[in-house]
């Protein structure tokens, strides 16, 4: 014996549903009934109709609806429907029922044969028809899905763009932070250098001329010891504007500066020092000064973390760069502390050979020392001065 | 009548310094300072104009430095007994003047009483 077809009726009018109901009974068909999607929808969670007959026009969710949220589960969404309606019967209507899976459509009013011809129409072409409402649903399914791929992709170039610029604004404002930095270092070093300087000098040498014409002895004693007060004075003035800024560099260079600081480390860490410096004498001053505040910055973690007890250092000319290399025979540094989260310093270094377009190369090898070399191309646009070119 | 004096170029940017320098160098007979300039494009035009016997030379300048003074071409054979007199005297920067030429570099804070001495022994 032939299996009874099962019919799902979707509408919310319960007349229409007992009409239908008793047509597809006399039919043959065993029916079931909902009065809207959401109750459709749950049948459908425990039966499986052969087939839904749905309205269209129902409120709160619609027959497209139903049918959007019926495709979107898998263990439902080949579930054949047909729809039947007064209010919709339009090209677009039926295009939009052919977009979700729906080829059927009853046009009301629903006579008794017309109903039973077009459900058993539909039960019969049911494999034809739900696999090409698979294929089309599976098609637009992978062109929605395409759609918001590309969407999203789109997103994501625009969020990486924003995120370059937001780098190299960065990087700029970086740059410009360091250059404001050196700049104020500098002036005061200036200031302390020449006015502060400079008057304790005429003081000191005023003094020793009054010395000279003071007849009492207690007056040239305290001169005296007012001059050597001076002179501590003049020490620490000289200190603080050397630290802010090393004179040599401007006056003699990047090489006799990068000597004098090897032989400041060397008395200070009692790290022996062997140098050698030339080249760098047509380095603008501020190639020069990021090139010896990189130096200083590699004297420095020398000191603290290498434990070294000699260092070779290392300024030349290749060709149209300058390069320095310093060569230390410590622990050597691991890549962590080269590369690490917590390498801040190293960063700064780099940044600052990144700002003047030259490039900085850190290696160690364990127990054999650590390698930190720089080089800087003379020719080069540096990122400081295309931004004050293009007025950063 | 005595000998001729000892001229000296002063090159030297702060006033203060400036004055209690021309008192100190005052008290040296057979001494006089021609000239003072705070440049160093002052400067080597100062040379050529007045021919010093002796440059009193710092380091950094209201425009230009010493060195740029030192490095000068148009006197190279024929230089006068010039003294860098700097707050700037570092290793390196006593052996980068040496190297251009200077004929002696002293510490304008702490070696005054030696300029004195050098510009005596000139006399």
């Amino acid at each position: 014996m032939k299996k009874r077809s099962t019919v799902l009726i979707l509408d919310d009018d319960s007349s229409m549903r007992e009409y239908l109901r008793i047509v597809l009974d006399e039919g043959g068909y065993n029916t079931l009934e909902a009065a809207s999607g959401d109750e459709a929808l749950r049948i459908l969670e425990t039966k499986r109709p052969d087939l839904v007959m749905s309205d269209i026009l129902m409120p709160r969710m619609d027959g497209y609806e139903f049918v959007r949220q019926l495709r979107s589960r898998s263990e439902i969404a080949g579930t054949l429907v047909m729809f039947h309606t007064a209010t919709y019967n339009d090209t677009q209507s039926l295009a939009l029922a052919r977009g979700c899976g729906v080829s059927h459509i009853l046009q009301k009013p629903l006579r008794p044969t017309s109903i039973l011809e077009a459900v058993a129409k539909a039960l019969d072409a049911e494999k034809e028809t739900h696999e090409g409402a698979a294929e089309s649903f599976e098609g637009d399914h992978r062109n929605l899905l395409m759609d918001k791929l590309y969407e999203k992709v789109s997103e994501l170039e625009a969020s990486n763009r924003a995120l370059r610029e937001s780098e190299a604004r960065l990087h700029e404002l970086a740059g410009r932070l360091q250059a404001v930095r050196e700049e104020e270092r500098t002036r005061v070093a200036r200031q302390l250098h020449d006015e502060l300087g400079s008057s304790l000098t005429a003081l000191k040498m005023n003094c020793a001329w009054t010395i000279e014409r003071a007849k009492s002895e207690d007056v040239q004693k305290r001169l005296r010891s007012s001059m050597d007060l001076i002179d501590e004075t003049i020490l620490v003035v000289r200190q603080l504007s050397t630290e802010l800024r090393p004179g040599i560099l401007d006056i003699a260079g990047l090489a006799a500066a990068i000597e004098w600081q090897a032989e400041e480390f060397q008395a200070r860490s009692a790290i022996q020092c062997d140098v050698s410096a030339e080249g760098g004498e047509d380095l603008d001053s501020t190639r020069a000064t990021e090139v010896f505040r990189v130096f200083q910055e590699a004297l420095t973690n020398i000191a603290r973390h290498a434990g070294a007890t000699r260092i070779a250092i290392d300024l030349k000319q290749q060709n149209t760069d300058l390069v320095l290399n310093v060569y230390d025979n410590g622990k050597g540094a691991t890549d962590d502390e080269i590369n690490g989260r917590h390498a801040l310093g190293i960063l700064g270094m780099r940044e600052r050979m990144a700002l003047i377009g030259g490039s900085l190369s850190v290696h160690g090898k364990p127990g054999e020392g650590t390698s930190v070399m720089l080089r800087v191309p003379h020719t080069i646009q540096t990122q400081r001065e295309s931004g004050a070119a293009s007025g950063v | 009548m005595g000998k001729a004096r000892l001229r000296i170029l002063l090159v030297e940017d702060s006033a203060p310094v400036c004055n209690a320098l021309c008192e100190l160098l005052g008290e040296i007979e057979g001494l006089e300072v021609s000239a003072i300039t705070d440049g160093a494009m002052q400067a080597r035009a100062a040379i050529t104009r007045i021919r010093p016997d002796v440059i009193v030379l710092d380091l950094v300048l209201a425009e230009g430095s010493g060195l740029d003074v030192l490095r000068s071409e148009e006197w190279k054979d024929n230089r006068p007994f010039t003294v860098v007199f700097s707050g700037d005297c570092t290793g390196g920067i006593r052996t980068a003047c040496k190297r251009l030429g200077a004929s002696a570099v002293l510490d304008k804070a702490s070696e005054f009483h030696l300029l004195q001495a050098v510009l005596r022994d000139l006399i």
